[in-house]
């Protein structure tokens, strides 16, 4: 099963190191292939790493790809996920 | 292998292994590892027990805190240690490239920092924290008990750094620092000083050298030509090799000068003194036969201690006339300010160079200041000490400085403490309206010291510290050399001794019209002393004498700097 879809980055930040890190755990259960893409790059959304080269800012567009069997769950939680985010504002920490 | 071009700062080859300093906290002991399939599989392993050591010390900090946000940030860097892309990427470099853990983990993160280099702002330099930070926990837990930082170096490196602040080149390790290459910077930045006092070789502004290389690689620093080749191939690395022992034999053939005079052929006498910033320089201005130091930054003093009272700055002092044995030792007072950090309750200023710094700030802050006289005064009962108020700009502020150093003798005379009561007292002219008015101050010194740094700096209103406008500090420039000869002029009519101590003397394309305009006594870095040494005796004071004439004639820094190219090569015998 092949699915597709658009999510958009619509916290201040843009794709950093702690929603990657969410993203990362939200899919690793998930057996399917789920890839990101964004202007020509794409990457493999069970990897922070990768998804730090993304470079999605806020406003940008994301295309999800996820290839499996439970694919259309995987694409549906990264669909909550970019609607539902809230990456709180000055965090505290060594950055 | 990639070259890159830059400011030469000082001459020599340097060839070794890049410590970057601010990316990597630990030197990278060994590149390559054994080319057989015993080393690759150890190595291997070496670095997979290094990851599990890293995943469990992350798991117990992520554990340990109650902040949520804290707690992710580390969660991310162990799912970025455990992504399995990434641990291909430095297996792989392992065993084709045959890399060492270390120099892999160094790599594979260089690639990856580059890789977000597009990045702005914001995003970019958090990222970049991550990796710099992740990449430190592999190698802490590579390295082990063997680790060593900068202040814990074991074996010499080729530091490679955006920028070096006078604070963190006052903590260095200089005698494991094989060459410098710096990103920022220009020909009188405080890398190029310490570059030209320790003979390390050094190339600055070379833009974004430290972007382009990795802990561990191999880099050749060549002084002279101002440029840095990263990666070389074993081709370059051995015509460098026989350059580098070319330069060897050049530098002792300079030394052997020692002995000899510092004369031009037509025997008009030089003074070359040098230019220190802590003690431990006074040996090496020693062992370049200079003829004591013309200028002892003492601020530094201030910089790499907190609050150095009186004894302490008595103790120095002192010691470093003894260390001097009769030879000339001038102290300047506090140049605090500006790009020297003073600490207690700085206010920001929006322009530092023309702010509370250097003698104003002594102004303000009376107990330092004779604190500082005191310990001068005291310590120059023991030798050939002088004193030099730096940033004049009045008449006012000389007879304020002097009034000061007067009471201070007062009260040591009061005290019973002996100190030299004949001391000679001198002022630094570094700022235009003291160039303008030096025949006013010329009674009040014993001596005139041209800080050609800052003189450029004022004259022309450029900041030497700014990237900016780096390419508009033209110490060629005709006001500069109107200013410089005012000032002679001024000091042999009123028999004023005058002196120039800024980094234009390095130069010899700048130092023969310097000595054309009459100047007889230099106080330069102590490393160029013996290449400067050998000019000088090669040339005539008739040649300089032209050459300054003609320079003078110039109406812009190109047409000066042109003019000095051609004919300075064609002076020396």
């Amino acid at each position: 099963m092949q699915i597709k879809a658009e999510v958009v980055v619509n916290w201040t930040l843009g794709l950093h190191i702690r929603p990657a890190t969410k993203i990362v755990k939200l899919l690793k259960p998930f057996a399917s292939d789920i890839k990101f893409l964004r202007d020509g790059t794409s990457c493999n959304a069970k990897s922070v790493i990768q998804l730090l080269t993304l470079e999605a800012g806020k406003g940008d567009a994301v295309d999800i790809h996820a290839v499996g069997e439970d694919a259309e769950a995987a694409v549906e939680a990264v669909r909550l996920f970019f609607q539902t985010y809230d990456d709180e504002d000055g965090i505290i920490g060594p950055y | 292998m990639e070259t890159m071009r830059g400011i030469p700062i000082f001459p020599g080859i340097a060839i070794g292994q890049v410590f970057l300093m601010d990316s990597e906290d630990y030197r990278i002991p060994q590149r390559c590892i054994s080319e057989n399939e015993e080393s690759i599989n150890s190595e291997k392993k070496r670095y997979l027990a290094a990851i599990d050591r890293a995943i469990q010390e992350l798991k117990e900090i992520e554990n340990s805190t109650s902040i949520k946000d804290i707690a992710i940030i580390f969660q991310g860097h162990r799912y970025i240690i455990e992504d399995p892309g990434l641990q291909e990427e430095v297996l792989e470099k392992i065993e084709k490239f045959f890399y060492s853990a270390e120099y892999a983990v160094s790599h594979v993160m260089w690639k990856h920092r580059l890789k977000l280099k597009s990045l702005e702002g914001e995003y970019y330099s958090r990222r970049l924290s991550d990796l710099e930070d992740i990449e430190n926990r592999l190698l802490r837990h590579l390295l082990g008990e063997q680790k060593e930082d900068l202040k814990s170096l074991q074996a010499p490196v080729v530091l490679v750094a955006q920028d070096l602040a006078p604070s963190e080149t006052a903590v260095l390790p200089l005698d494991k620092i094989l060459g410098l290459a710096i990103d920022r910077g220009g020909r009188t930045c405080h890398s190029a000083i310490v570059a030209r006092t320790r003979c390390i070789p050094a190339v600055v502004a070379l833009s974004d050298c430290s972007a382009q290389v990795c802990g561990g690689d191999t880099i050749i620093i060549d002084g002279r030509e101002g440029k840095v080749i990263i990666r070389p191939d074993q081709e370059t690395l051995d015509i460098y090799l026989k350059v580098q022992d070319r330069e060897k034999l050049h530098q002792q053939r300079q030394r052997k000068l020692a002995s000899l005079p510092t004369e031009t052929i037509d025997a008009y006498h030089i003074t070359l003194r040098a230019n220190i910033e802590d003690n431990a320089e006074v040996e090496i201005a020693v062992a370049n036969s200079a003829s004591g130091i013309g200028l002892y930054r003492t601020e530094f003093i201030y910089i790499s201690t907190p609050d150095p009272g009186e004894e302490d700055q008595y103790n120095i002092y002192r010691s470093a006339l003894q260390k001097l044995d009769g030879q000339k030792l001038v102290i300047r007072t506090f140049d605090l300010g500006a790009d020297k950090d003073f600490c207690e309750g700085t206010s920001y200023e929006q322009n530092p160079f023309l702010g509370c710094r250097s003698i104003r700030l002594c102004f303000e802050n009376p107990a330092m200041f004779k604190t500082q006289l005191r310990a001068i005064l005291r310590a120059s009962a023991f030798g050939n000490a002088e004193i030099m108020f730096p940033m004049i700009s009045s008449l006012e502020e000389v007879q304020k400085a002097k009034a000061i150093l007067e009471e201070t003798k007062r009260e040591l005379a009061q005290e019973n403490i002996p100190y030299k009561s004949d001391i000679k007292v001198g002022i630094m002219i570094e700022i235009p309206s003291a160039a303008l008015i030096a025949d006013l101050l010329a009674p009040e010194v014993d001596f005139f010291s041209i800080g050609t740094n800052d003189l450029i700096q004022y004259t022309l209103a450029v900041d030497r510290i700014n990237d900016r406008v780096a390419h508009l500090y033209k110490s060629a420039h005709p006001a500069v050399f109107r200013l410089v000869k005012n000032v002679v002029d001024v000091a042999q009519a009123h028999r004023v001794k005058v002196s120039a101590c800024g980094e234009m003397s390095s130069e010899i394309c700048y130092l023969i019209p310097l000595m054309g305009l009459g100047l007889r006594e230099f106080s330069l870095s102590p490393g160029v002393i013996p290449e400067i040494k050998e000019y000088i005796r090669s040339v005539t004071m008739n040649q300089a004498i032209k050459v300054a004439r003609q320079v003078l004639l110039c109406r812009t820094h190109e047409e000066a700097v042109h003019y000095l190219n051609r004919q300075i090569p064609t002076l020396s015998y």
